[in-house]
């Protein structure tokens, strides 16, 4: 017969192992968590601001990334997101890029939003030997690569897409084109890519007509494109922008072939437009024809992996291609960081282990993002070629690819 | 200066500001050389807010408000970063040039917008903000457009190249304190003065020989150099360039730092940026990180913010402080200076001569065919009913009014084209209503009235090399003070004065500016008996001082008690001119004016 | 010819829309001394809650209006200046406000797609919420000078801004217009949008008018606006009409909105430029009269459609370098009167 005061003791020897086990295992498993090297990732997005269409896209596949990765303890390697909003000023970027390197303590910075943003943080990145991934649109960020060594970027150049949709127009026979874009650095970059497409495709640029994101008249630009001697009219825009110039030209008796930047390969630019925009041409990421492209491409199950999780997290059908460009970024320097993760020590050298990450980063080869496959190297800091562009037609208020 | 003034200078505004100034500087030190360096940058970010902000500050004190402050910063730092990196002018060239550039636009923009009233102006800039902003996107092919002009060489001073955010951060706040500091003293000073008179009472300045067009041109351009200065510094600083930081939006900003800190005082303008800065950088740290809320949130939160504190203090934060700030003090000089009137005009001739005149107002015929004249030596009342015409007889007198027909010599010519001119012709004059610059304190005012004798501008002002001329002046103001008694009230704001005291304030005001000829618009309304005497003993004393008097009054005892002659006025016309006696017998006045 | 045509009709619709902005700024400006840099932000959200009431979901702008009117009717009931008597009749009519607000986001709701519903739920949500706005921020501080009621109203953009876009995202909604299609006049394409825009335009400038110069409440707005004190002194509420001035305008950028919508599309940044090219024609126009403020109203969106076509890259350029001559000559002609003593 066990007595009171032994049954105390048992209990209290129960409990006491049960105690001192329990810190074994947590002082072991934090042990074991502080040995893991840590991944720091800065995104300096514009949430606020004229770009904000843009940068809340970015966002949400950003703390996707965050709820899917930081949580993670069967990687070798744990990850830590920090995010940031520089309200679509340049001004704003360069500090918190700063604060991110200095303060955070980041290996990679994903920024920026806009061209003029991710232009203005390269003399910041290089000087702190960081690695930089830009979601902006214009090549110039990343070209000449020896000028910008730690600069990359994740959405495919306006020059791939157009190289495509111009010589698609040259197979339709398409001589003489009109270009109807934005004024910003979007726009700006869009027409002087087309500039150079256009002259080696053999495509004569008639009519330039511009507008501004937030006007809401396009006529007096529609008619004089309308009145050039022109086979064919490209937008360069993002709705609603986009949609608005499309109709303007629509109402105003335009009734040739209307092409599309890789701006308006958004959802939104359907949802808004509904019957309008039947028939327009559209170059699109392969996120929006994830479903329709041909089960061998490599992007295809990276794609249905990422529109499920986004669709899931943030409704069906929403996810775009913004949200694509940020989600690769991250994705990308997960990739770079696994080559080497091994090689960090406990007490780190961060300033080796960032120019490690970038070297890891031009030893991309073959990787299939959301945007495209991957070929990084030393003189390529895009990493993307054709196989990241594809062409659509609206058909039926969707996205319907026409070629691949 | 005698042991009493250096004690009041260790308490006033000047001193205070140079403390203050000097304070700044060495926090900025201290943050550049031990913050880490995402603060450096934020330090130069603040700080050339607050160079731009201090100059939409100096336009506000003058009564004009700019929103396009951040065009004329786009100018300047276009200018420079397009000269430095494309025409390979050697950077610190590149500055001047940019800061020209701006103080250029400055002025043309600041000479076209000069005449506009109310809100025009406001207006005007926003329309040449946003026509700047869009020129630079248009023009891409020169200033990079919309995606940005980059690659722009660092600053190099000589041999010393600023590639180092600390010591950059060191030279802004070196420029921000040494002009706050200045602007701050700017204040209290000559050219201070009157511009805080172009807001309140423009006119009134004129009287006193304030330019007021080229006065408010002038503060418009220092407005657009400051803001030049700060843009160029941000070209080389930042090493990139866009339109976004420079758009409406930037110029808003800057007035919200203007208003926000403090729109009375170039320091309000330091301490906006600064707490603006400071808010959004906690907001970003608590709203954004610990809430996880996103960056609309931070709007709503600092609009919030933006809101309560107008609300409670409409003068901004400073004035939330102005207390702690000294007040401004002269001492009374220890001899007394004589006011002697101005030798103008010839020996013998008419000081005033009205002929003929007549002034229609559309179909309202308000004189018709009114003489007289004021000789040296005499005191001249004008009296009439109400309506009779006195105030235009004045007005026209002084040249503000033209008249429709006949003439005017004043000191032997015409009045002058310019009312600023009035005051060199050795005539001052007081108006019907107070106007006073209610803020500034009663010696201040009196002084205002010297603003014809000096000289020193706003770079003497700024700097202190204007300390004999201000010791002149305000001795000067003080006997002013003392002739009518008002000397013991010298340091109260204007605005506390009762109407009697502030009508002798107006007197002696005009007293200091020495006329020969004085024009008294009804300075005896309102005052009790006992101070009515010491008027007329006033104006008896300024006669055998060698002054005349042209008074409008309404109390019959007093100007048959002080006035050599009297002219009567009824509906627009003479009525007749003579002693005080034969004028109160005279049957013709006693039936219009003076009741049977 | 048709080119002059379509760009004629183009400015004219412009036109009006801006006319309907200029207005709102006329009214609020000449009560209350108040520049509502906002006013472009009321635009903003009538058209979101009238698309999302469109939509079906219940109009949260409503119910935060509600909310807000329910927190002032009880800080004016509690006051203890008034008899019970007066008591009652504020809580009879704020209840009935309340009540108001509430039914027609409600009624919205429960019949989705239904125009007119739509239309009236957000109307009223809008102009309730314009009263709110300037018993915050402008009746607290009667002496304010305009500068700082600028900033204020700064402020108030800054909230207003974010709300929406907490409230209803980043992305825009499409709107369907009152009248489907259009026809064809000659060489040109008129869609019946267009035409309601002119009409509705015209129907409420008319309707201002008349409601200013015929009518006794109007008289006293007016008389508001040239003397404030002196209405006081007359009997007149000054507070009420401030906030009857605010409401006017509020309800004036909703309509615009509204009109504006199916052209647009509604999105959280649509109300800032049109409100600056409202504030532009207003001034221009003259921010005081109602009726020259339409001449600046049609000029600036004729101007804004003839270099669009010129040289579309520096249209802007060219609108808002316009404005400076203009200006040069409204100030010789007539100058404003000058604020600020």
């Amino acid at each position: 017969m066990i007595t009171i005061r032994e049954r105390a003791s048992i209990a209290t020897n129960v409990f006491g192992c049960l105690a001192a086990g329990a810190i074994a295992l947590s002082c072991s498993s934090s042990l074991v968590a502080q040995e893991k090297p840590e991944l720091r990732i800065a995104a300096i997005i514009s949430v606020t601001g004229p770009a904000s269409a843009l940068g809340a896209p970015e966002r949400n596949a950003v703390e996707l990334f965050d709820k899917n990765w930081s949580g993670r303890t069967d990687l070798p390697f744990r990850v830590r997101v920090v995010s940031y909003d520089d309200g679509s000023d340049p001004t704003k970027a360069v500090s918190l890029t700063r604060k991110a390197i200095e303060e955070d303590r980041a290996h990679v910075v994903v920024c920026c939003t806009t061209t003029p943003g991710s232009l203005a943080i390269i003399d910041t990145v290089n000087a702190a030997k960081v690695t930089m991934i830009s979601m902006a649109s214009s090549a110039a960020i990343v070209e000449p690569a020896s000028a910008r060594p730690f600069t990359f970027k994740t959405p495919t150049s306006d020059k791939l897409m157009l190289q495509r949709t111009l010589n698609y127009m040259k197979r339709q026979g398409l001589k003489k084109i009109g270009f109807f874009g934005l004024e910003d650095s979007y726009g700006e970059n869009g027409l002087k890519e087309l500039q150079n497409v256009a002259k080696d495709t053999g495509i004569e640029l008639v009519s330039t007509e511009r507008f501004a994101r937030q006007d809401t008249n396009f006529t007096p630009q529609a008619l004089r494109l309308r009145q050039a001697p022109l086979d064919a009219v490209y937008i360069h825009a993002i709705p609603p922008s986009a949609n608005l110039a499309h109709e303007a030209l629509k109402r105003v008796g335009y009734v040739g072939p209307i092409y599309h930047g890789a701006g308006s390969s958004i959802l939104s630019f359907v949802d808004i437009g509904k019957a309008n925009v039947e028939g327009a041409i559209v170059g699109v990421g392969a996120l929006n024809v994830y479903d329709q492209i041909s089960k061998e491409n490599p992007l295809r199950p990276v794609l249905s992996e990422f529109a499920s999780l986004y669709d899931a997290a943030y409704g069906k059908g929403k996810v775009d291609l913004f949200a694509g460009q940020s989600w690769d970024a991250m994705m990308l320097a997960v990739n770079a960081y696994k080559g080497i993760a091994g090689a960090v020590s406990k007490n780190e050298d961060l300033a080796a282990t960032r120019i490690a990450i970038k070297d890891a980063m031009e030893r991309t080869r073959e990787w299939p993002g959301v945007n495209g496959v991957f070929n990084l190297g030393s003189t390529d800091h895009l990493g993307l070629d054709k196989r990241s562009t594809f062409l659509s037609q609206i058909k039926g208020g969707r996205f319907v690819l026409i070629e691949e | 200066m005698s042991g009493s003034d250096a004690g009041s200078f260790r308490r006033s505004p000047a001193a205070a500001s140079v403390i203050l100034a000097a304070l700044i500087f060495a926090i900025a030190c201290a943050i550049s050389a031990l913050a880490p360096q995402y603060d450096v940058t934020l330090l130069v970010t603040v700080g050339l807010s607050a160079l731009a902000a201090m100059g939409l500050t100096l336009l506000l004190i003058s009564g004009q408000v700019s929103l396009g402050q951040a065009a004329f910063m786009a100018i300047g730092a276009y200018t420079s970063a397009i000269l430095a990196r494309d025409h390979g002018m050697p950077t610190l060239l590149a500055l001047f040039a940019g800061v020209a550039a701006s103080a250029i636009g400055g002025a043309v923009v600041g000479a076209v917008t000069l005449r506009l009233k109310g809100h025009f102006l406001p207006l005007a800039t926003l329309a040449i903000g946003i026509a700047i902003s869009a020129a630079i996107v248009a023009a891409g092919s020169i200033t990079g457009g919309a995606s940005g002009l980059g690659q722009i060489p660092p600053l190099a001073i000589g041999p010393l190249v600023l590639t180092d955010d600390r010591v950059f951060a060191v030279l802004v706040w070196l420029m921000v304190a040494v002009l706050a500091g200045g602007l701050s003293r700017l204040l209290h000073t000559r050219t201070g003065r009157a511009i805080a008179a172009l807001k309140s009472d423009s006119e009134m300045a004129e009287i006193f020989g304030v330019d007021a067009m080229r006065l408010r041109l002038m503060v418009f351009v220092m407005a657009a150099t400051l803001a030049g200065l700060a843009g160029s510094l941000y070209a080389f600083y930042f090493k990139f360039l866009s339109p976004a930081p420079f758009g409406l939006t930037a110029s808003v900003n800057l007035l919200i730092a203007s208003i926000f800190g403090g729109m009375g005082h170039p320091f309000g303008a330091v301490l906006g940026a600064t707490a603006i800065s400071v808010l959004e950088t906690a907001l970003q740290n608590t709203v954004a990180r610990m809430f996880g809320l996103s960056g609309h949130v931070e709007m709503i939160v600092f609009g919030l913010v933006l809101i309560g504190v107008l609300l409670r203090w409409p003068g901004g934060i400073w004035s939330a402080l102005e207390r702690f700030w000294p007040k401004f003090t002269v001492a009374q000089p220890a001899r007394h200076i004589e006011l002697t009137p101005s030798k103008r005009g010839a020996e013998g001739e008419n000081l005033l001569s009205v002929s003929q005149i007549g002034k229609n107002f559309g179909g309202l015929q308000a004189l018709q065919g009114v003489s007289f004249a004021v000789g040296a030596d005499e005191i001249v009342g004008l009296i009439g009913p109400n309506g009779a015409g006195k105030s235009t007889t004045f007005n026209i007198a002084t040249g503000l009014v033209a008249p429709s027909k006949g003439t005017v010599l004043l000191m032997g010519e015409p009045p002058p084209a310019r009312v600023s001119d009035l005051v060199d012709r050795g005539v001052s004059r007081t108006f019907q209503h107070v106007r006073v610059l209610p803020e500034r304190t009663v010696l201040e005012n009196v002084a205002f009235g010297a603003y014809a004798q000096g000289r020193s501008g706003m770079v003497f002002g700024m700097f202190g090399f204007d300390r004999v001329e201000e010791a002149a002046t305000f001795a000067k103001a003080w006997r002013a003070l003392q002739i009518v008694e008002l000397d013991g009230l010298a340091h109260e704001p204007a605005s506390r004065l009762a109407m009697g005291q502030a009508r002798l304030l107006e007197v002696a005001r005009a007293l200091v500016s020495r006329p020969r000829l004085l024009l008294l618009d009804e300075p005896a309304a309102g005052l009790r008996t006992g101070e009515k005497l010491k008027l007329v003993t006033l104006l008896h004393r300024l006669k055998r001082g060698g002054m005349s008097v042209l008074l409008v009054e309404h109390d019959m005892d007093l100007v048959m008690n002080c006035v050599d002659r009297i002219v009567v006025l009824d509906r627009g016309q003479g009525l007749m001119t003579g002693l005080p006696d034969e004028v109160r017998a005279d049957e013709r006045v006693i039936a219009a004016y003076l009741g049977a | 010819m048709d080119t002059l045509l379509f760009l004629l009709v183009d400015g004219v619709t412009n036109g009006a829309v801006y006319g309907l902005v200029a207005l709102s700024l006329i009214v609020v400006y000449t009560v209350t001394r108040v520049v509502n840099i906002a006013q472009g932000e009321y635009i903003t959200l009538g058209a979101l809650s009238f698309a999302s009431a469109l939509a079906g979901s219940f109009n949260l702008l409503s119910a935060l209006v509600a909310a807000g009117l329910a927190l002032f009717a009880l800080r004016d009931v509690i006051d203890r200046r008034l008899g019970k008597a007066a008591k009652l009749r504020v809580l009879l009519l704020r209840t009935g406000w309340i009540l108001g607000v509430l039914a027609t986001g409600l009624a919205a709701s429960l019949s989705p797609g239904s125009y007119w519903f739509s239309v009236m739920a957000s109307l009223v949500a809008t102009a309730s919420l314009g009263c709110l706005v300037y018993r915050l921020t402008v009746e607290p501080v009667p002496g304010a000078s305009p500068i700082v009621l600028l900033i204020v109203s700064v402020g108030v953009y800054l909230v207003m801004h974010g709300t929406a876009v907490m409230i209803w995202g980043a992305e825009p909604r499409s709107v369907p217009p009152v009248v489907d299609g259009g026809f064809v006049l000659g060489p040109i394409y008129l869609t019946y949008q267009s035409l309601w825009i002119c009409a509705f335009a015209l129907a409420a400038m008319i309707a201002l008018y008349l409601f200013s110069e015929r009518t006794l409440v109007g008289q006293a707005l007016q008389a508001t606006a040239v003397n404030r004190v002196g209405a006081q002194l007359c009997g007149i509420p000054v507070r009420t009409a401030g906030q009857l001035s605010f409401a006017i305008g509020a309800g004036f950028s909703a309509l615009s909105g509204l009109l504006l919508a199916p052209l647009v599309t509604a999105n959280y940044d649509m109300g800032f430029p049109i409100g600056l090219k409202g504030f532009v024609a207003a001034a221009l126009g003259g921010i005081m009269e109602y009726p020259t403020a339409l001449i600046g109203v049609m000029l600036v969106g004729l101007t804004e459609s003839f270099s669009a076509y010129q040289l579309s890259a520096f249209r802007d350029v060219v609108v808002f370098l316009m404005v400076i001559p203009i200006l040069l000559w409204r100030n010789a002609v007539r100058p404003p009167e000058s604020h600020g003593h």
